[in-house]
């Protein structure tokens, strides 16, 4: 246990170690929110009266907690294990006595822990300041906090997966691009997904971007039938368990195919 | 003339150095058509539910940020890869090398790239400006023409003037990264504000748009005037070409001061 905490420590420093970038990041933040805001107040106010799937007060909530779940939730998994693969130093990495992906998951743990200190909490204050009425559903907040866990071990194994494809394609910026683009969408972390028209829906259904984000901000935002909250948690736990499944075989096969420079 | 000619043969340098990898450069243009086209659907899917936003249709609002991602992606075929490098040069002394040369070392580090990767997100902007000009009936009358086309020029000053702004800033400060993401990160930056009218917004980033960092003057007014939206600010549309020259004449000193200040890494 003692190493696995010694690598989330590292995990916390290398995340602080430039103080500018953990302003700017911050700073990101506030801009990206407020653009939403005022966003989706304008839409509502200009549209009074249109029948529209989220309402008002639901659509600030989301945009909020979605931000909000978004400080500590984004990972650099996926460039991590890239560079490793790329410059070879995954080799190193093999030789140690711990699992390669425990230690990675470690490392994150530690980020996340420290983003959850230095951006979410300051940033919740900030937004209790301006946003005076309940932020989340009391009644399913427990519900939403499990949601929001099994989110982060989805997106954890989602990155890992990607991160992996640099065993097959050793220059992945392209991909990552390419996906962080359709996540972006897709993951209800921009638009909230109640919103989509009907073919994003229908194709939103068969893949796993929605249990990132759509589904716990959903969940702790508003308020929902207690049959649907259970098939919303049940869909994240069949996608972790296919994720879970599909980064075993990524991993054997990819570390079976590996041939650092040099031979 | 000799620098369209110094240009030409620096490109076809720059490119065929590129086409050495050309599996990596189409991966290239496809992630990146894919990443704007995505950041167009999400705009449809926005409006899937809402007829209007302060007063603008979907499409007018289209033709008004269209305008300005078509200046913002040809002035940054210029000058987005230079100075996003800027700060690499100087903390390796790399910059040196520009000083050195017969010409200009702004002028070398503007000629001696391509930046291709700006294609598609200058094609999908004209394909949606070509289509949200067809949905609107624009009276096109000489007067229009002149006024749209100088207000064009003025957004491509503007935002050419703010990235030697960012770039210049390294001079001092070795590093911009966070002050170029701020700004014009297609996430989060400040540049995304302007894509939907500013009146949607409060005072102080009005202010900020229109006064400090000008991004308003490169499609908001321009676009808002010409199609009536903005009567009670449509003096302002017409400012565009000082605010250019202001801009534009401002990063150009900044920059001297900038190269003044320089005395490489080590010294």
């Amino acid at each position: 246990m003692r190493k696995y905490a010694d690598l989330a420590i590292i995990g916390t420093k290398e995340h602080t170690a430039y103080l500018n970038s953990v302003w700017a990041n911050f700073l990101a933040k506030i801009v990206y929110l407020y653009m939403q805001f005022s966003l989706w107040n304008a839409l509502f106010s200009s549209n009074a009266g249109r029948n529209i799937p989220l309402s008002h007060d639901e659509t600030i909530r989301y945009i909020i907690a979605a931000t909000l779940i978004s400080t500590f939730m984004e990972c650099d998994v996926t460039m991590w294990i890239n560079g490793q693969i790329q410059s070879g130093d995954v080799a190193n990495q093999l030789i140690r006595p711990i699992d390669y992906r425990i230690m990675i998951f470690a490392k994150h743990i530690g980020t996340s822990a420290v983003k959850l200190l230095i951006y979410t909490l300051p940033f919740g204050i900030l937004t209790a300041l301006f946003y005076h009425d309940d932020l989340f559903c009391k009644e399913q907040l427990l519900y939403g906090i499990l949601s929001i866990i099994l989110a982060y071990m989805i997106q954890f194994l989602y990155s890992l997966i990607i991160g992996l494809m640099a065993f097959w394609l050793i220059v992945t910026w392209p991909l990552n691009m390419l996906l962080a683009a359709v996540y972006k969408l897709l993951s209800g972390s921009w638009i909230p997904a109640a919103m989509f028209p009907k073919l994003l829906t229908t194709i939103n259904m068969f893949l796993p971007f929605r249990a990132i984000y759509a589904i716990p901000v959903t969940i702790i935002t508003t308020p929902m039938s207690p049959g649907s909250i259970r098939e919303n948690l049940c869909f994240q736990l069949i996608w972790l368990a296919v994720l879970f499944l599909l980064s075993e075989v990524t991993w054997i096969t990819g570390k079976n195919k590996l041939i650092v420079q040099g031979g | 003339m000799y620098l369209l000619k110094m240009y030409r043969h620096f490109v076809i340098i720059y490119m065929k150095g590129k086409l050495a990898y050309h599996f990596s450069l189409i991966f290239e243009l496809i992630a990146n058509t894919i990443q704007i086209g995505v950041y167009f659907a999400g705009f449809m899917v926005i409006f899937h539910n809402f007829s209007n936003i302060a007063g603008w249709t979907q499409n007018e609002v289209l033709f008004m940020f269209t305008t300005s991602w078509l200046t913002y992606s040809l002035s940054c075929f210029f000058f987005w890869s230079p100075m996003k490098d800027m700060g690499e040069l100087i903390r390796t002394g790399k910059f040196d090398l520009y000083l050195t040369r017969p010409i200009g070392p702004m002028l070398y580090m503007v000629l001696q790239q391509f930046q291709y990767t700006f294609i598609p997100r200058l094609a999908l902007s004209v394909f949606f400006w070509i289509y949200s000009m067809s949905k609107l009936s624009i009276e096109w009358t000489e007067s229009h023409l002149v006024f749209y086309a100088v207000s064009m020029v003025s957004s491509f000053v503007i935002f050419s003037a703010i990235t030697v702004f960012t770039g210049t800033i390294c001079f001092w400060t070795v590093k911009s990264e966070e002050i170029v993401s701020l700004l014009t990160n297609n996430n989060y930056g400040l540049k995304n504000y302007t894509d939907y009218p500013i009146t949607i917004y409060n005072k102080g980033i009005r202010f900020l748009l229109t006064f400090v960092i000008p991004y308003a003057f490169t499609g908001y007014y321009p676009v808002g005037h010409l199609l009536g939206k903005i009567p009670a600010h449509s003096g302002f549309a017409c400012l565009s070409p000082v605010i250019a020259l202001a801009a534009g004449a401002a990063a150009f000193l900044f920059w001297r001061t900038g190269l003044k200040h320089y005395n490489s890494a080590g010294a």
